[in-house]
């Protein structure tokens, strides 16, 4: 079986190498029969435009019911579901297909490493086997000391990663930017940094001297034994120690090595005691399937001095050797102190190596929460274009190979503001940031601002912008009416403040070729709430000059990418985070109340999904969907928060299909 | 089945309307006492379960206002997230004061309740807290209705009892200060409860000596004092902040405050002892729903993490009267046996359940409306309403009334397995609803973001029904024997010197008040206590905590006291301690040996605790200055932030901004003021910080000087950066506050003296 999926796997990689990366993007993974076997990455490629080819995707299906507890999942309860993936309690991360593989970024309450139990609190990228779903590997982020101002609790990872042949991109919640060997230490392999130490149990020392099991075993482990707390809860983090295992005090008091002793194979430990913790540490190995092959990993934090506000997170991309990356820099717990105004915000890395080529960090002092948009890459006009969406609501547009020196080069930047809105803490402001990701199509580029949906709801743009000007192409600048022939220098909360004699002019130089925020579309002269752009970190999806996307106010909207004109929107009554889906015809899109409703791929309002009381309306996946969903070899993937759904035609179904269409063709 | 359970969720059968007179009220506690029962003296009202028996409302309201809108009146000015209150014909609220000016602060204010004219209003700073101005108000006030006293709980813990009549504010507790009460960001705050002769609040508290750990601590005050009575938490090092108010009821005979905790566990409460009687662990994260207890039972809801699988979100209903294994505070823990039903996957962590005719009816966060049998916790009915909800709903006239975070107003009807919409509407772009609408003499009234609006029906002939009698407390028998001892004041904070008479109380073990006792007073720490329970606190100029203890036969009690000099005060942390009188300071910081010195340390390493404020002494406190030695050490590039508190301003010279500051409230900065200060780190600098009052005009105004130099050199003459503020904090403790979340931060030589 796995000799077969090698093969498989290297038949795939050797299409890559031949393919090369001369794009990188396009239709590598589109087969003869036009359907897209792969979903690599955040968007699907680099241009972010969700629509892969695909056939036959179901419109109907049940998720399923769970029962026990952990709770297991009865198929027989499920329709149309090919496997189901259990993930943590909070999935943010979108999955990815590529390869034989699943990887899906999730929070550790699935607790699927012993050394891990669901309590502890980790951000998790976990590799599935596509063909049943079944686990193969996780990396695992601590949570930050620092708490919730870097590191919020129970969110995990949060982006989706990146994966090209047998390497695999994300950003970590740590800050950290991580590649590893998608086939884990399934090839026997480590291919990069050093083997780390990983944690394997924590003891608390207790205050209650009779009850406390840190000091007895300190003074075991300085004598040189083995106390059996110790023995005990390595076998409890999954992980036997040797009976001739030998300890040797690294440090009175404060570490121990455990060697295997003489002419036992593997298994090196530590234990070591930190503040009032007492914990195990076990070398991890080749042998450990279980745990992620790390070739590199670069702390952004540490190196680039970021301070990610309450999440790091980006879906990273690619264009050829080079990576992009935004660092999330932000805020601290005070939402108005930058802890680090100078740290980039966007960068742009050596896929291979980790090294750093370029980097840029013009939000600086304007940004106004976190950043947590992803980048998106094309050739636009002839020119490769990376573009960001900056937490101060501009999109910036690089050339991909930076200056030569370090930093990089603009090509064009765009406020997405009007300059007259105004940031307000807690979210009650006209203000916006950019957490959606810029989509490029057809030589455009479509971006929407929004906020943290903890801000709740608030007026919102959608913009449809000219990627072949250059420089300063926002729609309009800030000037002094005592000083027209100069802009003013953009500032966080306000741009422009009439109160001062300011103005926003039209930029003779603007790059906007349409902008949605409200439209009358009954035309009665009055603009209904129906009729209005919201916040959004929704991502556009555009086929056949249909562009949809979601906001937070749960209104679903349907435009002329061409145009801006809008053919309808739907009121979901429920907050969408993810973005659509459009394949085979249909759209797709999941809410906050997990429901997913799909469209027929038209500019008339047509509902294809019927809902639980058999009404045109949403499927019910059970809690929310914060994802989007995707499609990869005619394959439907869903996660909710807790589980990862593969959905497709039930092949009794199929016999079902044809045995009916048999018996029509006999009437 | 037996009968009396099948028919315990049977439909209520209302009696004939009455008009609305007084009635008499059976105070929980046995305390009689003629109460307006038309009157909403708390945000859940009168029986604390967001249902009112009045009649005669309306269905439809249009917020533009004039003819056949049926709103009576509306302020603009009075937008708040905090949830009105109507006594004696006087309504309550809390509202942002000023907003957008360099005085902006909080207010309570009084309007009356049938015009919406002002009254008065009482208007207080917000200092040394990061919550957005946007979240001021997020606590809401408690009217007592036998003395006509108001309690209302600021955003940054001032906690107030006010003059319902004037306003004028009879006691306070500066709550972050004194006991070290968490402000944050988020701005959840919760909402006082009266009981007998208390005002209970809670809050995350970080306070000093064995209180120097987080927990959600409950501070029960005597509520015509303000004198500290008991004072107790759950479970240490809770994962969050918490506003689920507590429902007090009577479970078994039993007086029982029910909340949800920071530690995501539902626990009752003696309300007179703050001793545990039930705890159930409900969820991995903190309770922000107040559970509604009815007909003995609880039911509860959260929207975070369940304890047992990776699910999140959870309603429950509990049984609170059955056996269970006794917990770590000896309460009895219902986790696995309290359960009548649990329903998972229902998001519920903002809007708090109501029952109506035997259904369960909450709306979860994303304003899904749904309706669950109390009894079995079957799904009866679900139907989405918008896309957040924050507020609670109004059951009132047969009528559910309920507003979106969003704006989408809805009244709808409940018929069995059928929610009927009667009207819906949208506020106007922009408005929306964190408070919760309430109903009192045939008046609706709607807090929104942006307005607080009157509504009535002037067609309709508002009237009420009559409502079942709430359960009575048992009363206390001759041979209810003695099993608790209480000392109180639980805490005080005095001067060398100062006399404090402690008194013991004997309580049964269902929490009720036996009689008051003479007891064998003892104290451990400095300080003499005679056998009439007078402690007298030493003279000198140490800085102490003693514990006082009092003994009843086998039964013993304790309360804590600080004592604190008046000025001038040194700290050079020679005796290897950080004085244990600070709140918020131990474990926090640590005596450490530098360049050859024991100082004081603020380390990196407490998860949540590395950028925090820690309080000296005396709220009372003013016109002095504040000296530190100070020192900042460098990790990845990045240096720590380490300021100075005098009289709730900041002093902070910044690590990363490499400027010096001075503010009041970090979100806000309404009179703050920064200048550019490049400085080092791992050099010594010494710190200076001024705060005095000054009267311009009449007008008193405060007036902040700050310098900092390298402390191996001559102080300068100039002052670094001045301040002015014209709504001054008058008074307040000194502190320090520090950022050691990237790098420590070390502190010497701290002095401080009244102003030279």
């Amino acid at each position: 079986m796995r000799e077969e999926k090698k093969r498989l796997w290297f038949a795939i990689s050797l299409v890559f190498t031949l393919i090369g990366f001369s794009s990188a993007y396009g239709d590598e993974s589109l087969t003869a029969d036009k359907v897209t076997k792969e979903w690599a990455q955040w968007g699907g490629d680099s241009r972010r435009n969700n629509t892969p080819e695909g056939k036959n995707i179901p419109t109907e299906w049940s998720p399923g019911e769970f029962s026990g507890n952990p709770a297991i999942w009865q198929p027989e309860t499920a329709k149309n579901i090919k496997w189901v993936a259990r993930l943590g309690s909070q999935t943010y991360g979108n999955a990815v297909v590529a390869g034989d593989k699943v990887y899906v970024g999730t929070n550790n309450s699935g607790g699927w490493l012993a050394r891990y139990p669901g309590k502890v609190d980790l951000g998790c990228l976990l590799a599935f086997d596509n063909l049943d779903g079944s686990f193969l590997w996780q990396d695992s982020s601590e949570k930050l000391r620092t708490g919730r101002v870097h590191d919020w609790p129970l969110q995990g990872i949060c982006c989706a990663p990146l994966v090209e042949q047998d390497r695999l991109w994300f950003v970590t919640s740590r800050g950290e930017v991580k590649c590893l060997d998608t086939e884990g230490f399934y090839d026997d392999q480590d291919d990069g940094v050093a083997v780390g130490w990983g944690r394997m149990f924590d003891i608390t020392k207790k205050q209650d001297k009779s009850a406390d099991q840190v000091q007895p075993a300190v003074t075991q482990l300085d004598a040189g034994e083995l106390p059996v707390v110790i023995r005990d809860s390595f076998r409890k983090a999954g992980s036997t120690v040797s009976e001739k295992a030998q300890v040797t005090t690294k440090v009175a008091g404060k570490s121990w090595f455990i060697s295997a002793g003489p002419g036992v194979k593997s298994g090196d430990y530590e234990v070591r005691l930190m503040g009032p913790k007492l914990s195990g540490f076990k070398k991890i190995s080749t042998e450990d399937k279980q745990e992620s092959d790390v070739v590199w990993v670069y702390d952004m934090m540490k190196e680039l001095g970021i301070s990610q506000h309450n999440m790091c997170s980006c879906s990273v991309t690619s264009a050829g050797n080079i990576l992009f990356v935004n660092t999330s820099n932000g805020v601290d717990e005070s939402h108005i102190l930058l802890p680090s105004p100078d740290a980039p915000s966007f960068i742009a890395m050596d896929k291979h190596s980790g090294k750093v080529l370029w980097t840029d960090s013009s939000p600086g002092i304007n940004i106004l929460h976190g950043q947590w948009s992803s980048p998106a890459y094309g050739v636009l006009g002839g020119v490769p274009q990376v573009i960001f969406a900056g937490g101060d609501g501009w999109a910036y547009s690089f050339a991909p190979a930076g200056d030569g020196k370090g930093n990089a080069k603009l090509l064009w930047k765009f406020d997405c503001n009007p300059k007259e809105s105004k940031w307000e803490l807690g979210g009650r402001g006209t203000r916006n940031n950019l957490i959606a990701t810029p989509v490029i199509h057809d030589g455009l580029v479509y971006v929407a601002v929004g906020q943290d949906p903890e801000h709740a709801e608030g007026n919102g743009h959608l913009w449809c912008i000219d990627p072949t000007k250059r420089g300063e192409v926002s729609p309009t600048l800030a000037l002094h009416v005592d000083d027209p022939d100069n802009t003013i220098p953009h500032r966080r909360l306000q741009a422009v403040d009439p109160k001062k004699g300011e103005v926003a002019r039209d930029n003779p130089n603007s790059a906007v070729v349409w902008h949605y925020d409200k439209q009358d579309q009954n035309q009665d002269g009055e603009i209904d709430w129906e009729e209005e752009m919201h916040r959004s970190c929704g991502t556009v999806a555009i086929k056949d000059d249909l562009l949809y996307i979601s906001d937070f106010s749960g209104l679903f909207h349907c435009l002329d990418a061409k145009t801006g004109k809008v053919h309808w929107t739907h009121d979901m009554l429920a907050a969408a985070w993810g973005s659509p889906l459009i394949v085979d015809g249909k759209v797709y899109i999941g809410d906050e109340d997990g429901d997913v409703t799909i469209f027929k791929l038209s500019p008339e309002k047509e509902i294809l999904s019927v809902d639980e009381y058999g009404d045109s309306g949403p499927i019910n996946m059970g809690n929310s969907v914060y994802s989007t969903p995707i499609v990869a070899d005619n394959v439907l993937y869903i996660s909710n928060k807790t589980h990862l759904f593969a959905i497709a035609q039930d092949e009794d179904d199929d016999k079902a299909e044809k045995s009916s269409a048999a018996d029509e063709n006999k009437d | 089945m037996l009968l009396h359970n099948r028919l315990k969720y049977a439909r209520s059968k209302y009696g004939q309307p009455l008009v609305a007179f007084p009635l008499i009220i059976l105070f929980l506690g046995g305390i009689a006492k003629a109460a307006d029962p038309l009157d909403w003296p708390n945000w859940r009202g009168p029986r604390q379960n967001r249902t009112s028996p009045e009649t005669g409302l309306p269905d439809r309201w249009d917020p533009k206002g004039g003819a056949d809108s049926n709103v009576l009146w509306k302020r603009d000015d009075l937008g708040s997230i905090s949830t009105p209150i109507v006594l004696n014909g006087k309504l309550y609220t809390i509202a942002r004061s000023e907003p957008g000016t360099p005085r902006e602060g909080e207010k309570v204010v009084c309007v009356d309740a049938a015009t919406g004219e002002t009254l008065w209003e009482n208007k207080f700073n917000v200092y040394l807290s990061d919550v957005p101005d946007t979240r001021v108000g997020w606590s809401s006030c408690v009217a007592d209705p036998i003395t006509g006293n108001i309690y209302a709980l600021g955003v940054c813990g001032m906690f107030q009892c006010l003059d319902g009549e004037t306003g004028k504010t009879l006691w306070s507790h500066s709550l972050h200060e004194e006991y070290g009460l968490l402000s944050t960001y988020g701005g959840r705050t919760n909402v006082p409860i009266l009981f007998d002769d208390l005002v209970i609040i809670s809050a995350i508290v970080i306070g000093w000596g064995d209180m120097a750990k987080p927990a959600h601590r409950f501070l029960a005050f005597d509520k015509n004092t303000g004198e500290l009575v008991w004072f107790k938490g759950t479970r240490l090092l809770p994962y969050d902040t918490t506003y689920s108010t507590p429902t007090l009821s009577v479970l078994d005979g039993q007086a029982a405050l029910v909340f949800g905790s920071g530690d995501g566990a539902i626990w009752a409460l003696q309300p007179r002892t703050g001793n545990p009687i039930w705890k159930y662990q409900f969820s991995r994260r903190g309770l922000n729903v107040s559970p509604l207890v009815a007909e003995g039972k609880v039911f509860a809801a959260h929207g975070e993490e369940n304890i047992d699988d990776t699910t999140m979100g959870g309603l429950v209903g509990i049984d609170p009267s059955g056996a269970g294994p006794e917990g770590s505070n000896g309460e009895k823990d219902l986790t696995k046996t309290g359960t009548i039903w649990r329903n998972k996957e229902v998001m519920i962590g903002k809007s708090s359940p109501l029952l109506i005719d035997g259904t369960i009816v909450v709306v979860d966060d994303r304003a899904t409306l749904m309706g669950f049998d109390a009894k079995t916790g079957e799904r009866k009915f679900k139907k989405k309403l918008g896309t957040v909800m924050r507020s609670t709903p109004l059951y009132a006239d047969g009528k559910l009334y309920l507003c979106t975070a969003n704006g989408r107003w809805y009244t709808l009807k409940i018929e069995g397995d059928k929610v009927k919409t009667l009207y819906k509407m949208r506020l106007p772009a922009g408005e929306g609803c964190y408070g919760s609408p309430i109903v009192s003499h045939g008046r609706l009234y709607v807090p929104t973001t942006e307005h607080l609006y009157c509504v009535a029906d002037s067609v309709k002939t508002s009237g009420s029904n009559s409502e079942t009698p709430l359960p009575v407390e048992s009363p206390v028998d001759a041979d209810s024997a003695a099993s608790y001892l209480q000392v109180v004041p639980a805490e005080a904070l005095i001067r060398p010197g100062d006399k404090i008479t402690f008194r013991a109380r004997l309580y049964d073990k269902k929490g009720r008040v036996l009689r008051q006792v003479p007891a064998e007073f003892s104290v451990q720490g400095p300080g003499e206590i005679k056998s009439n329970g007078v402690y007298t606190a030493a003279e000198g100029r140490a800085h102490t905590a003693s514990s006082v203890r009092g003994k009843v036969g086998s039964l013993e009690g304790t309360a804590r006291v600080r004592v604190v000099p008046d000025l001038p005060w040194t700290f050079d942390f020679q005796d290897k301690a950080v004085p244990i009188t600070w709140v918020g300071a131990r474990y926090r910081h640590q005596p450490r040996d530098v360049d050859g010195k024991r100082v004081m340390v603020k380390v990196s390493t407490i998860p949540k605790g590395a950028r925090s404020r820690a309080w000296m002494g005396h709220p009372d406190m003013h016109d002095y200055t504040v000296e530190a030695d100070v020192r900042g050490d460098v990790q990845n590039n990045k240096m720590p932030d380490i300021g100075l508190i005098a009289q709730r301003y900041t002093l902070d010279l910044m690590g990363a901004y490499q400027q010096l500051q001075i503010r009041s409230w970090v979100s806000v900065m309404r009179m703050a003021k920064s200048v550019d200060f490049p400085w080092s780190p791992n050099v010594w600098y010494r710190m200076k910080f001024r705060a005095e009052i000054e009267e311009v005009d009449g007008k008193q105004r405060a007036v902040l000087r700050g310098k900092v130099w390298p402390r191996d050199q001559a102080e300068p003459d100039a002052w670094t950066i001045e301040a002015i503020d014209e709504s001054p904090n008058l008074n307040g403790s000194p502190g320090l506050y520090g950022n050691a979340k990237d790098a420590e931060l070390y502190l010497d030589n701290i002095k401080v003296y009244t102003n030279q």
